[in-house]
C-alpha cells in the first residue's frame, strides 16, 4: 500500500515539474528576458561588455552597453536600455539566424509584432506582452554600428497606437528613449 | 491512509489536465483562414528587405476598440472592422533587382490557397506598373460570411502578401490600408464598374484597385 502510495506522489510530482517545465518563458519575468535579449547580441555579434575606462585609456571607443531603469514622466513609464556603441553588426552576414535565436528567446511569452529587416540599414525587432493593465514592448534595434535594446511599459492608449502602425511607433519610441537613455548613460552594468 | 491512496490518482490526473489547459492556452489557436506566411521566408536571403508584421489574436484581443483613433478613417468603421479581427498578418519583401523572385517562390503560399474555403476573388493586373494583385477570401461553409482573407501583390521589386483572418465586411477593406501595418494597396471602395471578380461569392462585392 505505501509502496501504491510513494509511485504515486512520485507521479504527481513529476507531473507538476513537467508542467512547470514547459512554462519557463512565461514564469520568468520580462528582467530575465530583456537580459537574455542583450546576452544573445553579445554572444551572437561577440560584442562584450568591456571596461570603459580601460577602453577610454586606450583611445578606443567603448564598447558599452549601459542600462537604464529612469523614470521619467515621458508618455512611458519605466524603461530599461541597453546600447551598443561603434560596433560591427555586419560580421556575421544575414540576420535569419539572429531573427530565429531572437523569437527562441521571447516567442512564445512575447508576440512578435514587427520585424523589419533591411540588408544595408539593419534590422528592427519589436515584441509585446500584457502586464497587467500595462503592456510592455520590447524593441531591439540593430544598425550596421551601433545598436540598441529597449524595454518600456506602455498604457492602453499607447499600445493601441503601436498596434495601428507599428513602424512609425516603434522608431518614436526607440527615438524617444534614447535620446532620453543616453543623457543618463552614467549607469554602467 | 486509504484515503491518500483513493485521492492521490485524482491528484494526478488534475495535474495531468491542468498541464494540458497550459498548453491548450499557450498555443496560439490556429484559424483556417491563417496562412503560414513564413513560408516564404526562404527569400529573405534574396531580399533587400523584409518587413514582418504579426498581430496575433492574443494581441488583437488586447486592443480597447474605445481606445482606437485615426484621423485617416471613419473610426466608427474601423472599430466595427477590428471587433470581427483574429489576426493581421503581412510579410512585404524588396528587391534590388528585378527577377530575384519567381512563381515558384510564391508556390507555398498559393498551395495554401487552394485549400478548401479558399476562393480567387479578384485579380488585377497592372501592366503599365507590372503589378498584379490577387485577393483571396476564405468564405465559412455555406458561403455566408467571409471569415478571412488573402492579398498577394507581386511587382518585379516587391513581393507582398496580406493576411487578415476574422470576419471581414469586404466593403470595408479599404479602411485597413495603412493601419496594423497593412500596406497601401490603393485599393478603392467605390467603383463598381471596371473589372469583375473572377468568381463572385454571395456574401461580398467586388472591390476595384485604382488606376495608375
Amino acid at each position: 500500500m505505501l509502496k501504491h502510495i510513494r509511485r504515486n506522489l512520485l507521479l504527481l510530482l513529476l507531473a507538476l515539474a513537467v508542467c512547470a517545465g514547459t512554462q519557463p518563458a512565461r514564469a520568468a519575468g520580462s528582467e530575465a528576458e530583456y537580459h537574455s535579449v542583450v546576452k544573445l547580441i553579445e554572444s551572437y555579434y561577440h560584442v562584450k561588455h568591456r571596461g570603459v575606462p580601460m577602453l577610454a585609456n586606450l583611445g578606443l571607443k567603448a564598447a558599452k552597453v549601459v542600462s537604464s531603469d529612469v523614470r521619467r514622466a515621458m508618455r512611458f513609464g519605466d524603461f530599461k536600455l541597453a546600447y551598443f556603441e561603434d560596433q560591427d553588426f555586419t560580421t556575421r552576414g544575414g540576420f535569419t539566424e539572429f531573427h530565429r535565436l531572437l523569437r527562441q528567446t521571447l516567442v512564445p511569452a512575447w508576440d512578435s509584432l514587427l520585424a523589419v529587416r533591411q540588408r544595408d540599414e539593419g534590422q528592427t525587432y519589436t515584441f509585446a506582452k500584457p502586464d497587467g493593465d500595462k503592456f510592455k514592448v520590447l524593441i531591439v534595434v540593430l544598425a550596421q554600428r551601433e545598436g540598441t535594446v529597449l524595454q518600456v511599459n506602455l498604457n492602453r492608449d499607447e499600445f493601441v497606437k503601436l498596434l495601428q502602425d507599428p513602424e512609425q511607433e516603434t522608431r518614436s519610441i526607440t527615438d524617444e528613449a534614447s535620446s532620453a537613455g543616453r543623457d543618463r548613460d552614467d549607469d554602467p552594468e | 491512509m486509504k484515503i491518500l491512496n483513493h485521492t492521490l490518482p485524482k491528484l494526478l490526473a488534475l495535474a495531468i489536465a491542468l498541464c494540458g489547459a497550459a498548453f491548450a492556452a499557450q498555443a496560439q489557436t490556429r484559424y483556417p483562414a491563417q496562412l503560414q506566411i513564413d513560408s516564404l521566408e526562404p527569400l529573405a536571403a534574396r531580399a533587400n528587405q523584409i518587413v514582418d508584421v504579426n498581430l496575433p489574436e492574443s494581441l488583437l484581443r488586447l486592443i480597447p476598440v474605445s481606445a482606437i483613433k485615426s484621423t485617416d478613417v471613419d473610426v466608427k468603421e474601423l472599430k466595427e472592422i477590428v471587433a470581427g479581427l483574429k489576426g493581421v498578418y503581412v510579410k512585404d519583401f524588396e528587391f534590388n533587382t528585378e527577377g530575384e523572385y519567381g512563381e515558384a517562390d510564391i508556390a507555398p503560399i498559393r498551395a495554401q490557397l487552394k485549400a478548401p474555403g479558399w476562393a480567387r476573388f479578384v485579380n488585377v493586373i497592372n501592366k503599365r506598373e507590372h503589378r498584379n494583385i490577387e485577393v483571396y477570401l476564405m468564405t465559412a461553409p455555406q458561403g455566408a460570411r467571409v471569415e478571412g482573407l488573402a492579398i498577394l501583390s507581386a511587382e518585379p521589386k516587391q513581393l507582398t502578401v496580406v493576411n487578415i483572418v476574422g470576419i471581414i465586411d469586404i466593403e470595408k477593406l479599404a479602411k485597413l490600408e495603412g493601419q496594423f501595418g497593412i500596406p497601401d494597396l490603393d485599393i478603392e471602395t467605390e467603383k463598381p464598374e471596371e473589372k469583375k471578380p473572377e468568381k463572385a461569392l454571395p456574401a461580398a462585392t467586388p472591390k476595384q484597385f485604382k488606376k495608375p
